[in-house]
Parts: C-alpha cells; structure tokens; sequence
C-alpha cells in the first residue's frame, strides 16, 4: 500500500480541523490576529509552552500506541481513558503506600503498577470476549465507565490530602519523581521513553513472529485461526498490551508531571490518543507525528485561552473535528472493502 | 396468453474481479403456471442469472422483459412481480417470523403501528404452511428449513395479487427435513396452479424431474437444452457435465502409483457423525484414507462434503466419533499433539487468505515459526519462500501486492502453493482446480499427487466428478450424510456417480 495515498484522508482531517479552528478565532474573537497568534505561534514562544507542549504529546503517544495495538489485533479498545485514569490512580497509591524505596525502584515499581491496572482491566475485556463472546467495544467501555466515578471517590475521600486546597491526593514522595528535561517546562524524561515505545513497538509489529501473528489476526480473524495461530492470545494477549501502555501513560503523568492523583486530570487523554492513532493510519512511528500534533493543537487552545478571549471548549471542537473527519474516512475506506 | 410471461434474451455477465464470463449469452421462456427449473453444476451460472433476472446483478448484455415491458434493476424487478427467496435465507434474526414477512412493507394501524392482526390474517389465507404459532417466534430459534419456508413465505407475499408474477426460488429445499420438503413443493405447486411462474434452481435433480414442468440446464454459463416433463435424472446429469471429457493422466504418474505401497493409513475416521442442530450432516461414518492415495470426495457440499472438509481439516470436532492419523494424533489447526493437515478451503477469500494481507503475508502464513529466528521473522528467507512458491505455481504477482488485487484463480494458487510448500502428510482441498486454467490444474493435480507418491495422504473434495475422476485413485460418493458408494477409480463410471450423489437409488 501507498504510505503517501492512505495518509491522504489524515492530512485532510487535519486540514479542516485547522480550518475551523482559524473559522472559530476569526469569527469569535474580538481580536481574531491576536487569538490566531496565541493560537499558533505561542506554542513555540518561550520554554514553558515549548517544553509543555512536548510533554502532553508525549503522555499523548504513550496511550495512541496503546490503541494502536488493540487496533492493530482487530480489537477496539474504548476504555482506554479509565485505564489511563486508574492506572495513575494505582500508580500514586503505591508511591505514596511505599515512601522508602530507593529512587530508580520506586519510579520502576510505581510504573508497573500503572501498567498492571490498565492490562489488568483491558484484559478483563479480551477473556470476556474470548470466554463468552462478548464484544469488547462495549465492556472495555463499560468496565473503565465503572471505574472511574470509584476513582473519583478515591481521590476526594480516602486518598485526599486536607491540606491542600485541590480535590487531589498527598504528593508522590520527590525522589519517584522523573527528572525534568526543560525547565521551567514539564517536560521530562517520559518523553523520551515514549519515542522508545513508539519505535520498539514499530518493529515489534513488523518484525517479528508475534506481530506478524497480532498483524494476521486484526486482519482476518478466521484466517488467523486457520492458518494456527492462537486466539485467545491475541485477543487477551493483545488487549492487555493496550490496557498496560494506557496505564503506564497514567503512570509516567503521576511520575512526569502531576505528582499526585488530582480528580479528573487525565480524562479526555483516552478519547484524543483514537485520533493520534487514526491520523497515523495505525502507524507507530507516525504516531510520534500525530501526537506532536496534537499536542500541538491542544497547546494552541491553552494558550489561546490565557492570552485571549477564546475558551477552552473551542480548542476542544478543534479536536473534535479532526476526529469526526478522521474515523469518518475510516468507516468509508472499511465500507468500500 | 399467446406471448410467455418472462422473457430473458441473450443475457451476459462477466465479473470484472476475476474475468470469469459466469453467463454466457442466455436466452430463455416462461410461461404463466409454470414449474420451470433450472439445473447444472456448481459455477455453471444458475445463480448469477437468477440474480440478472430479479436485477441484483447488472447484466453486461441482454434483456428481460416481463409481459413484454423490459425490467431494469431490483426495485423495477420487485414493482413487475419477480420476487426472489435466496440460497441463503435473508432474514433477521432478532425480528419474530410475522416483522420479517411483511419486512418494509409492514401493514399499518395509524399509519405507524405494525398490525399484527392484519399481518397474521394475510398468512393464514395467503400461505398456510407457515403455522400460527411460529409466527411470533424470533428468526434465531428456527431450524435451518424453518428459515427456508420462511423465507419462501417472503418471496410469496410479495407477490402481485392481480396479476401473473414471477416466483424465483433457490434451493428451496436445501438443508430441510422430509416433510418440509414436501410441504414447500407443495406450496410450489399451488403458487403455480394460482398462475403465477415459478423458477426453480435445484440440484436435487429427482425432485426437480418430478414436479417441473420444463427444465433448463446450464453448463460453463451456458444454457444447454431445456427438456420438457417427462425428464429422466440420468439425463440431465448426463448433460450438466457430459461424459465424453477426455481424463487426462499422465501415464508416469500412474506407474509412480503402481510402485507404492499398499495398505498403511493416513487418517482413520471411526463412527464420525456431525450435525447443525437436530439436522445430521454426516451420518456414522467409518472410513481410512490410506496414505500414498489421493481420495477423491465427491457429492452436493450441503450433503455431507462441506461437513466432511470441516471435520478432515480439523475445523470443527465431530459430535461423535474420532478421527486420527496414523500416529494416533487428532487434527487441529493448532495444537500440541495435534496435526495441522495442510488444507485449502472452499472458503478462500475469509478463510484461506487475508485479502488486506499482502501475497507474501499469506505465503508465509503457515510456516512463519520455520522462517523465523529467535522470534524475529528471517526477512530473506520469508522472501525467497514466497519467490519458490510464486514460481512453483506461476502466481500472477509480485511478493508485496495486496492480496486484494489478485483474481480468484491466483488466490487458489498462493493457498495451494502455501499448502503444499508446507509439506503435510495430510492434505485436504476442497475443490482443487477453482478458477484455474487448464495448464496450471494438470501442474496442481501433478503436485497433489507427487505428495500421495511421496507417502502423504490426499484428500479431495469436489462437486466436479470430473476433476475428482482425474486426480483420484479412489472415489468416495456422498449423499445426505452417507457412504453412497467407495469404488476403486476404475471402476467408477462417471454417470453413474453423479446419479448417486444426486440421490438417485437406481444408479
């Protein structure tokens, strides 16, 4: 296949998806060159936006690749936002459950069980899809809906520190914390590590024997089988995969940036890693790209909201438009088979 | 009444995705009240040129006229009175019986409820043979002919009341028990005394001769005579596929056949019964296949030969009964103590390949642990693997072209070239020469049988008597889930075996 023709129906998602966003700003703003300068440019005006900007997208890349390999097994994993929530959730009550530990371990321990929570949950789905056939699109969903409202009350009853003024949890003790890359900016070494799973789980997929069998599996489930590879591995196996990169993307939030589990932090991150992973055409290696961008986007609408009238919510349309045209070219590419 | 009511001339199809001309300049009548069948073998062109009539598929040439107004397209075909009730039963499963019947042109209270009462009282007087109480069962509860008398009902309350219309059914009886069957020519008959035309795609050829009025046969998408009642069976099978074919076998295989040796067997099958809910499709059945021996299956694939290349493949388990290899292990597609038999599937588009794959996907599907290294795929070897087999066969492709691109006849090459690549001791094909041109089917029946001469065990299974006359060496006839007959292949005469799988007892 043409890399070139089947990214065509990404770059034009995004090309509306921008168009509307400068629509927007020109036609809601009273100082619509001013709000398009926030916008687009304020993004690489100084360090904190810059380095910022970098970080989100890279908590961003972590869960898309997530989705790319729930995606790329034939599986549809929506409860990925649970599993990222949750997993920070778990993630800051180790650190906090165990303040002693030396400083490498307890980042390592602290990410592993993010990455254990979401596998866990996304793997609840996969057996339950392989046990009784039920569709993982809906209990994924369902399972991470459930979960989060109970995270919720963890976090404003018996995980809250009274003492601040946030619904929030006590801190992570400093020396779990990942080391900042650019400060003043959040950005830290999660970053990095999030390009390294992007590019080991390139060639994972296309490399070695199991992806092949992951890549024959989303392709052709009964053929897959035919041809003897397991099912149960690959759906089980394949979402717990997924569920672990969104918990771990949790995780590296708590560890990278938050430090504590703050109610509602990471919610919506789930929802826009389906568009990263859309617009890369399920490409991890393109997903660096389209995290970039959206980060980038995401980045524009804050500063713009600061600097300017524009609200949040319009940074959010933004998004949303890039979504709606970007699954929409893949229900019609999938409708044309 | 002078001019016939349907009337099809010179129609022509040719799917462009694999150029296979699937009807060949047809022509053909039908009368009001008539019974009028249609017969041939599989691929002959029955259903593409029921599907041109009720204008699902567009024809590349060639007209049909109902009472003499020419019809285009589904809808135009449906407002003229040609309804179709389809091989496969159309209809929803989560709706009861009485939603599908009246589907989209439900009778309304208010313009917007169902009516219920109005529904059910048009059934008891239009079709009795559905009974009250199934009607508000949910589709997924039927039978299999449960499905088919409601579907059949379907097509019938369709049909214009006023006027001469056109019934097309296909396969009305398949897959339905002695009494259904009964109660649908039944139905058949009646539809046909009330004036309207039925069309009958069939290949039970004893039910066709005894109720049809005339009977068409088509062979290779061709009309080749159409008989009028009386027809005898043997007659039409004679005609669906003549039995003047020169078979073709290479007189050094035969000698390489000869030198085997007797006796030792590949796959035992003991007691192997399956059915598809209360319907048996494989009846107790007990037999070896012998390793260095190409066994040819032959038999209608509803009567026991789609069930039997489950079972031989290892797809499915059978209900009862075992089946083992000479080594005491069962068949499965994957497993410890099981054998993956290499295996080509009638199914060769959702099952036999990846179509989003490319060809070098599929042709390492089987033995991608082989061409692997400490889990990394050996990219050289993968390659030079699917080269052999692009070039052991002539697959029309490169290695890197999506296996969409391929027409059907290249698909059954690469399935075949990675099958036998793989070199099974068990091979199981379903209908080994699908699509192939001459040249390529003697160089697959070769390679089928160098496999049987080197030891492995080969099974066929084809509704082409033909093909399976050619490459086998000893014929199995299946008929409604049995042994019919299990003859030497010399000893099989070639009408005689398409009698029995037709389900004639005098052949």
């Amino acid at each position: 296949m043409n890399r070139q023709q089947s990214l065509l129906p990404s770059v034009v998602a995004v090309a509306i998806g921008v168009a509307v966003a400068v629509g927007l700003l020109v036609v809601g703003s009273r100082d619509p060159a001013q709000s398009l300068r926030a916008y687009f440019v304020s993004p690489f005006s100084n360090r904190f936006f810059f380095g910022n900007m970098l970080s989100s997208s890279g908590y961003l890349l972590v869960a898309a690749i997530g989705i790319i390999v729930a995606f790329r097994a034939g599986l549809y994993n929506l409860g990925g936002d649970g599993q990222i929530y949750v997993g920070a959730l778990v993630a800051t009550y180790v650190a906090l459950a165990m303040p002693g530990l030396p400083a490498p371990v307890g980042t390592l321990v602290l990410l592993t069980a993010s990455a254990a929570t979401g596998a866990l949950m996304a793997a609840a789905s996969g057996a339950a899809k392989h046990l009784w056939d039920a569709p993982e699109i809906i209990t994924s969903y369902l399972l991470s809906a459930a979960l989060i409202p109970v995270a919720d009350y963890a976090i404003a009853g018996p995980l809250r520190d009274p003492s601040r003024s946030l619904l929030a949890s006590a801190r992570i003790p400093s020396a779990y914390r990942l080391s900042r890359l650019l400060p003043p900016s959040e950005l830290n070494t999660s970053a990095l590590v999030a390009i390294a799973l992007a590019i080991a789980l390139f060639a994972w997929i296309e490399r070695t024997t199991r992806g092949y069998e992951l890549r024959m599996t989303g392709m052709n489930r009964d053929f897959a089988a035919y041809v003897g590879i397991s099912r149960a591995g690959y759906t089980i196996g394949a979402l717990a995969v997924s569920g672990a990169l969104h918990g771990l993307s949790g995780g590296l939030m708590i560890a990278g940036t938050f430090h504590a589990a703050v109610s509602g932090f990471s919610l919506g991150i789930g929802w826009n890693a389906i568009a990263v992973a859309l617009v890369a055409r399920l490409d991890p290696l393109l997903a660096i790209g389209s995290a970039l961008l959206f980060g980038y986007l995401e980045a524009g609408a804050r500063t713009a909201m600061l600097q300017t009238d524009f609200t949040f919510q319009l940074g959010m349309v933004v998004q949303a438009v890039i979504l709606f045209f970007v699954t929409g070219s893949v229900l019609i590419r999938s409708r044309r088979r | 009444m002078d001019h016939p009511l349907l009337v099809l001339e010179s129609l022509s199809k040719t799917y462009p995705d694999n150029g296979v001309r699937a009807v060949d300049t047809c022509s053909l009548t039908i009368d009001r009240g008539e019974i009028h069948a249609i017969v041939g073998d599989n691929g002959a062109g029955k259903s593409t040129l029921m599907h041109l009539v009720s204008g699902v598929i567009a024809a590349d040439q060639g007209t049909v006229t109902l009472c003499g107004e020419p019809v285009h397209g589904t809808a135009d075909s449906v407002a003229h009175g040609i309804v179709m009730s389809y091989q496969t039963p159309r209809l929803v499963d989560e709706l009861t019986v009485l939603e599908n019947l009246f589907l989209g042109e439900e009778p309304r209270r208010m313009h917007v409820f169902f009516d219920r009462r109005t529904a059910t009282d048009r059934v008891a007087t239009l079709a009795p043979i559905i009974p009250k109480r199934m009607l508000n069962r949910r589709v997924r509860t039927l039978s299999s002919g449960q499905r088919r008398i409601a579907s059949l009902v379907a097509a019938l309350l369709r049909l214009p009341t006023d006027r001469p219309g056109v019934i097309i059914l296909d396969e009305p009886t398949e897959a339905t028990t002695i009494d259904e069957t009964e109660q649908i020519v039944d139905v058949i008959r009646h539809t046909a005394s009330g004036g309207h035309a039925v069309v009958l795609v069939s290949h039970r050829l004893q039910e066709v001769a005894s109720i049809a009025d005339r009977v068409t046969v088509m062979r290779a998408g061709r009309v080749v005579a159409t008989m009028t009642s009386p027809v005898s069976v043997s007659n039409l099978a004679r005609l669906m596929a003549p039995d003047d074919r020169p078979t073709s076998r290479p007189a050094v295989l035969d000698d390489s056949v000869a030198a085997r040796e007797p006796g030792g067997y590949g796959l035992r099958l003991v007691d192997v019964s399956l059915s598809d809910g209360d319907r048996p499709l494989l009846d107790a059945i007990t037999l070896e296949l012998r390793s260095g021996e190409v066994t040819g299956f032959v038999g209608v694939r509803e009567n026991g030969i789609e069930a039997l290349e489950l079972l031989l493949s290892g797809t499915v388990r059978p209900a009862s009964g075992r089946i083992t290899t000479a080594n005491g292990r069962s068949i499965a597609p994957r497993g410890r103590e099981t054998l993956r038999p290499g295996y080509v599937p009638s199914d060769r588009t959702t099952r036999g390949s990846t179509q989003s794959g490319t060809v070098q996907d599929n042709l390492i599907a089987v033995e991608r642990r082989r061409l692997s290294r400490r889990g990394i795929i050996d990219t050289v070897a993968a390659q030079r693997h699917a080269q052999s087999c692009i070039r052991e066969l002539g697959i029309d492709a490169q290695a890197n072209w999506s296996m969409r691109q391929l027409s059907g006849g290249n698909v059954q090459k690469c399935i075949l070239a990675r099958e036998l690549a793989a070199s099974p001791g068990v091979l199981v094909v379903s209908e080994p020469g699908w699509g192939l041109d001459s040249t390529t089917r003697s160089r697959v029946h070769a390679q089928l049988r160098r496999v049987a001469a080197e030891g492995g065990t080969v099974a066929v299974l084809s509704t082409d008597v033909d093909e399976a006359l050619e490459l086998a060496d000893r014929i199995v006839a299946l008929h409604a889930g049995r042994i019919v007959a299990d003859l030497p292949v010399g000893k099989a005469s070639r009408s005689a075996i398409a009698r029995l799988v037709a389900g004639d007892p005098t052949a």
